[in-house]
């Protein structure tokens, strides 16, 4: 039998070079082609997709006019609030969205019908500039020349995007060859019980406290805004029925992808999350494919707290003494931040009565995400607060303006600070981290897609269900210091708030004082660990209609949505020498257990997703896997980069003065702790022992 | 491109790796039928005796708006068989009903469905065609190696798509929402899982081109035996169609049938009942517009639709009284009757336009072009069949019932403004100027004055060119408008395609013609690309999109699919020597060519060899 074996191989190696052969066209037919097209031919096509456009207003008013839109207060509400595109954002994206429909018009009409393949045709029509005369590149030139307010795209790390026609078709989840498993399928089959979870503990080392992921989604926020696609009339886009099921076709938007669990058997109802595709993002003035909206900005600059433009900057600043706006609680060190103004609630808080409740205003639709981010944005506002008050003792003269500008930049500076000293390492180690600082790079590039939807987002699988009341009333007395070292696993504990019940709807009773408690018990608590395995309260492993997100169902398929390579891709650019050929190429990567859950979810190793993967990889140095780490410090080399590009001269001096300030200084002086640890990202320990706030 | 080969070799150099060598297994068993055997059907004297269950009542409503809801589609239920006799099934209902205080929740209800009704589809069964043909004439006429290999797929498929009604339907049909039928059936596919009116037309005249006579006469005769007993032929074959039809096509694939087989005897033997469903169809659907007499799709059923029952009451709140509702759901089901399920083509909204959604439905106020142009070919038709008969009286009472209908047609429907035919708004008097490929529908069964080819002929390509027509990449949609209804933009329908391309090509013009070869080459080409990505023929088509499956209306797309084969193995047949699926013109299909040919030397080399080897180690 060992000569047929040969003849077959033989075959099989024939027909595997055929296939190449037969598959490619050489991008010099590929230009002959493309080239015959006349210019009116061009315009011609470019009047299709706008007619198409155009009468996609209908569709529109029709799904209005049937309630289909996201309701106050729903699920969808709370994930519209993490997805909430401005105005600017809006128009940026609908031309955006013709240009691609331009393309994708060219690509139907003439790349696919003469075999011309997606990502060939793309590449030529990327050098091809939209045809003088049309309203469209007009439309285009006016706004790229306009005042952006600082949107751009989000940068694809290896130049490429993963489109099942190469430009914006997402890979369905059934029915064709190259179907991939359902998001909502993989984050379910990847859950494990809560308690089941703990039994691991012991064998990984992890001594980080949830500060780590708490500003790890506060340097998400400030670098990184994907946001939903719109209506026309700017109305936000519904994708699931009222129940959490899916809606009929006749209800759906063309830019609906959503997260769909559809159970096996007779009674087959589908439960629904809603999914609405990323805003898109003009590039230039040439055809080409997709590419995200980024509505926030590469460098570390507190834009989540002071707002991305300057019309929503002076909404939050008090226009005296350099203050921001805040809700005052007796002394101003222990305000809290404004509260949102009944016309702004919708746009901050996921409830279905506006004024009903608490809910805090800031730079960031994002603020009132959860207790942790609430907190972190109130210590950098009463720090500002603190720093234009300290300004204005040292310089009476000075008006608010001045004084709003230097506080600004202090606080923005130990700000960077924190998070590039102490809190990247948390994350890369030590090593990488300063590794950082060697790398140099000629420009300053933006915020890539791989960091801002996937890479960063690895914090969620170190969030727990509740925050336990570690409080202790944070009395520092002699040796009493190491009694925070074991605190929390023996002892019976109460939980300070369940995760699930805050998501955009601020329930807790806010007081200076809950949010020291909050404060001390991050610091006291331990992250879960950093893996494929999410808490219940952040992901739906349940087949009942859900009543809060599936983070990790929503990531994945936002990933693909952005297009992302898959993580194989990463892993082989970041680290391997040769392209991964199977599932044992990634054994060095994923612990063999979870290697194997994955296997059962994919077909293929090729298709596993960026964030699945990186989630899955064990942690080496620092808290996340070797791909997240590659890509978050590619990210941080380009970050200070623009820090480098956008020197502040005018408060160089000033910030001079603040450059002993670290975390454990900026907790201590804005919060009502008596006492912080060294490494604020770090569980109490001996080797990490508390510093008294009466010393800093 | 030969990927289609080249697949196919590495998938038989690997499957010879793993030594398979089992045979091709259809899992049904060829040698057991003769059902092709024209069946004697038991007439019933009770016409729909299981609607009292699937068509109307407290149950049905009960089940469809069960919230949360049972069944995301609302089809399921009333396909699913009864375990008990309806009176049973009713009385033990009523019994829950009120220990649970009429207030059942959907666990209790869920509980009753599983005791009281079987899996849907279960009074089917899967059936390979008798007549099936490996290699039918037309895959000969097919010049493109890699079309005519998906000519064999599609031709494959007649067999995925066959189904038999078992033994105990007939026998116990108050069980069954399905309609008894004598012989088996090629289905549309997907959640079509019974017979339909107008996709069957289609489906016949695939079934002839791919020379399976035998199912083809057999399913006209079922529709013929329905006719008989019945009067019409409902929507499809289930009870809960009982008040509606479809677009009236039976005559039209007798004339198929007798095409193809110059069984004249066929045609004469059916001239009772097909004259019977003419005279049925427009004694029950005729308006009087501009005093001549014209037809209108209608429905005599009352309540909502019970395949869509869920739907339909959520669109029914919309109307504050019992009457307003009963109305609305008329209009929908006129709409489906018309095939177009739905579409603005049937709303008027309250300043005379199509402007609107579902609650603006008024088909019944409007006068059709196709099915005024579909009842005078009926009526030629049968004055043709007559004519072959010899019964003079006859020919001239059809021919004059043709002549009234297209005098009719010239002058309620022909437009001169916009140079076309077009529906007529009844309430407001007036012509609706919107494109629907139906406009064309009388250049397809020649429903206009074949001496003025000339005039129609520049008139039409006025209009083509108007509406930009021709600057779709994936076919003519459906209509301009894009309302996320199954039948408007962007959806594409093989039957949609085929009148206009027939229509065109029927005017004989050199432009009508060019167009006509333009758009079937289009379709084919994009169905097959849709095919090679998907492995799926679709029911619907996207216009903006080359090669890609449709959407909107009230369920996902579906796959199969019966009418779309039809049509493609129709065109394959036809133009088969002139469609190449490389490059327009350009080297790419000779290169594809000399792929191909490589290919398939490349597999016999293989085979030829492996084929030794294996032999000689069997025997060793």
């Amino acid at each position: 039998m060992g000569g047929i074996k040969y003849i077959c191989l033989l075959a099989l190696i024939i027909g595997a070079s055929l296939l190449t052969i037969g598959e490619a066209k050489s991008s010099r037919d590929v230009d002959a082609e493309l080239n015959r097209i006349p210019a009116s031919k061009w315009l011609q096509l470019v009047d299709s997709a706008l007619d198409s456009v155009k009468r996609q207003k209908r569709l529109e008013d029709s799904l209005l006019s049937s309630d289909i839109t996201v309701r106050n207060g729903s699920l969808s509400h709370a994930q519209l609030l993490d997805t909430l595109p401005s105005l600017a954002s809006k128009e940026d994206s609908i031309i955006a969205l013709k240009i691609l429909k331009s393309s994708l018009f060219v690509y139907n009409s003439e790349c696919l019908p003469n075999e011309i393949d997606g990502d060939d045709c793309r590449s030529y029509l990327e050098q091809k500039p939209l045809p003088e005369g049309s309203s469209l590149r007009t439309e285009c030139e006016n706004l790229i020349r306009g005042n952006r307010e600082g949107h751009n795209a989000f940068r694809r790390l290896l130049d490429s995007s993963h489109y099942r026609n190469g430009f914006y078709e997402m890979f369905p989840n059934s029915g064709s060859r190259d179907a991939v498993p359902a998001a909502w399928n993989i984050s379910k089959k990847l859950y494990e019980a809560d308690d089941s979870q703990s039994s691991e503990e012991e064998i990984v080392e992890n001594n980080s406290n949830l500060g780590l992921a708490q500003w790890a989604q506060f340097v998400e926020h400030d670098l990184s805004k994907p946001v939903s696609q719109s209506m026309g009339s700017g109305a936000p886009i519904e994708c699931c029925s009222r129940d959490q099921n899916n809606l009929q076709p006749r209800h759906h938007h063309p830019a609906c992808a959503p997260i769909l669990y559809q159970p096996d058997g007779k009674y087959d109802v589908p439960s629904c999350l809603n999914y609405v595709r990323s805003a898109l993002s003009v590039a230039d003035c040439n055809f080409g494919g997709a590419e995200q909206l980024n509505q926030a900005t590469g460098s570390l600059d507190l834009s989540q707290l002071y707002g991305f433009t300057l019309a929503a900057e002076k909404k939050l600043r008090a226009l005296q003494g350099g203050l921001l706006k805040t809700t005052p609680r007796g002394e101003y060190d222990n305000a809290l931040l404004p509260m949102a103004t009944d016309t702004e609630g919708p746009s901050f808080c996921a409830r279905e009565r506006i004024g009903d409740g608490t809910c805090f205003a800031a730079g960031d639709s994002r603020v009132n995400s959860n207790p942790f981010s609430i907190l972190i944005y109130t210590i950098f506002m009463r720090n500002h607060n603190k720093l234009a008050a300290e300004l204005h003792q040292r310089n009476r003269r000075w008006n608010d303006e001045k004084l709003f500008q230097a506080a600004k930049a202090i606080n923005v500076a130990i700000y960077r600070q924190v998070v590039l000293e102490e809190w990247l390492p948390a994350v890369l180690g030590g090593h990488l981290a300063s590794e950082i600082r060697r790398k140099q790079y000629k420009r300053a590039l933006e915020v890539s897609n791989e960091f801002g939807v996937a890479a960063i987002r690895f914090y969620f699988s170190m969030l727990p269900n509740e925050l336990q009341n570690l409080a202790r009333n944070n009395v520092v007395e002699g040796n009493d210091k190491i009694q925070y070292v074991f605190v929390g696993k023996e002892q019976p504990t109460t939980n300070l708030f369940e995760l699930k019940e805050e998501i955009y709807k601020p329930k807790l009773q806010y007081t200076s004082a809950k949010l020291n408690d909050i404060l001390e018990s991050i610091l006291n608590q331990q992250t879960m660990d950093m893996d494929s395995t999410y808490a219940g309260g952040v992901v739906w492993h349940k087949s009942t209609k859900p009543t809060h997100a599936d983070i990790l169902a929503f990531d994945i398929q936002r990933g693909r949505d952005h297009g992302l390579l898959p993580y194989h891709r990463y892993l082989e650019s970041c680290f391997l020498s040769k392209p991964v050929t199977s599932w044992k190429d990634l054994e060095r990567f994923i612990p063999k257990d979870v290697l194997e859950k994955l296997k059962t979810i994919y077909s293929s190793w090729a298709d596993v997703d960026l964030i699945v993967g990186g989630i899955s990889e064990k942690p080496v140095r620092g808290s996340v896997g070797p791909t997240f780490s590659c890509i978050i410090a590619e990210q941080f080399v380009h970050v200070l980069k623009q820090h480098e590009q956008k020197l502040d001269h005018n408060h160089a001096q000033l910030v001079e003065e603040y450059r002993h300030f670290n975390g454990t200084k900026l907790l201590c002086l804005n919060s009502g702790l008596s006492a912080v640890p060294q490494n604020i990202f770090q569980l109490p320990s001996a080797s990490n022992q508390m510093v008294s706030c009466g010393d800093v | 491109m030969s990927k289609l080969y080249i697949v196919g070799l590495l998938l038989v150099s690997w499957s010879c790796l793993v030594a398979i060598s089992q045979a091709k297994s259809y899992g049904f068993d060829l040698s057991t039928d003769n059902d092709n055997a024209i069946a004697n059907y038991e007439d019933n004297d009770d016409k729909f005796p299981s609607c009292e269950i699937y068509c109307t009542g407290n149950l049905l409503h009960t089940i469809q708006t069960a919230n949360p809801k049972l069944f995301s589609d609302s089809k399921t239920f009333v396909d699913m068989k009864l375990n008990n006799s309806p009176d049973k099934t009713l009385a033990d209902f009523e019994a829950l009903m009120q220990a649970k205080n009429q207030t059942p929740t959907s666990e209790d209800l869920k509980k009753f469905v599983d005791e009281y009704f079987s899996p849907k589809g279960t009074e089917l069964e899967a059936w390979t065609p008798t007549d099936w043909k490996e290699n039918p004439s037309f895959l000969d006429l097919i010049s493109d190696p890699d079309l005519k290999q998906w000519g064999a797929e599609l031709n494959n498929i007649w067999k995925i798509l066959g189904r038999k009604m078992k033994d105990e339907v007939s026998k116990n049909p108050e069980y069954y929402s399905i309609i008894p039928v004598p012989n088996p059936v090629i289905i549309p596919g997907g959640r079509f899982i019974e017979f339909y009116y107008w996709d069957s037309y289609w489906i016949i005249r695939g079934l002839l081109y791919s020379q399976m006579h035998t199912t083809a006469r057999g399913m006209i005769q079922n529709f013929l035996s329905i006719v008989n007993r019945f009067g019409f032929i409902p929507n499809g074959g289930r009870v809960y169609y009982h008040g509606r039809s479809q677009p009236p096509l039976l005559t039209g694939m007798v004339k198929s049938y007798v095409d193809f087989t110059n069984d004249d005897k066929f045609a004469i033997d059916a001239l009772d009942t097909l004259e019977h469903e003419f005279e049925f169809f427009t004694n029950n659907h005729s308006v009087t517009v501009k005093n001549h007499t014209l037809c209108v799709y209608r429905d005599s059923s009352a309540g909502p639709r019970p395949e869509s029952y869920r739907e339909d009451v959520e669109t029914g709140e919309e109307f504050a009284t019992e009457e307003e509702k009963e109305l609305h759901w008329s209009e929908l089901k006129a709409a489906a009757e018309s095939g177009m399920d739905f579409s603005s083509r049937w709303f008027i909204s309250k300043d005379g336009t199509n402007d609107g959604n579902l609650t603006n439905l008024a088909t019944s106020s409007i006068v059709p072009v196709d099915l005024n142009a579909l009842l005078y070919w009926n009526a030629k038709l049968i004055a043709e069949f007559h004519s072959k008969a010899g019964n003079i009286k006859k020919v001239t009472e059809y021919e004059t019932k043709a002549e009234k209908i297209l005098q009719g047609i010239q002058e309620v429907l022909w437009n001169e403004e916009a140079g076309v035919w077009l529906d007529y708004d009844m309430k407001n008097e007036k012509p609706r100027d919107y494109f629907v490929p139906t406009n064309l529908s009388p250049l397809w069964v020649k429903a206009y004055n074949i001496s003025e080819s000339e005039k129609i002929s520049a008139s039409i390509m006025a209009y083509i060119e108007k509406n930009k027509l021709d600057t779709f990449p994936g076919g003519v949609p459906n209509t301009l408008s894009y309302t996320n209804e199954q039948w408007d933009a962007p959806n594409v329908w093989a039957p949609m395609q085929y009148i206009l391309v027939e229509g065109l090509n029927n005017l004989n013009t050199p432009e009508a013609k060019n167009m006509s070869m333009k758009w079937a080459t289009k379709w084919v080409k994009s169905n097959f690309k849709a095919f090679s990505k998907d492995r799926h023929m679709y029911e619907k088509y996207n216009a903006d999109q080359f090669g890609v499956g449709g959407g909107g209306g009230e369920y996902e797309v579906q796959t199969g699919f019966g009418w779309s084969n039809g049509v493609i193995i129709e065109w394959l047949s036809k133009h088969g020597r002139d469609i190449s699926t490389g490059a327009a013109g350009g080297g790419g299909a000779a290169a594809t060519r000399v792929m191909s040919v490589v290919g398939v030397a490349a597999v016999t080399i293989v085979a030829l060899i492996a084929g030794r080897f294996l032999w000689q180690s069997w025997f060793k």
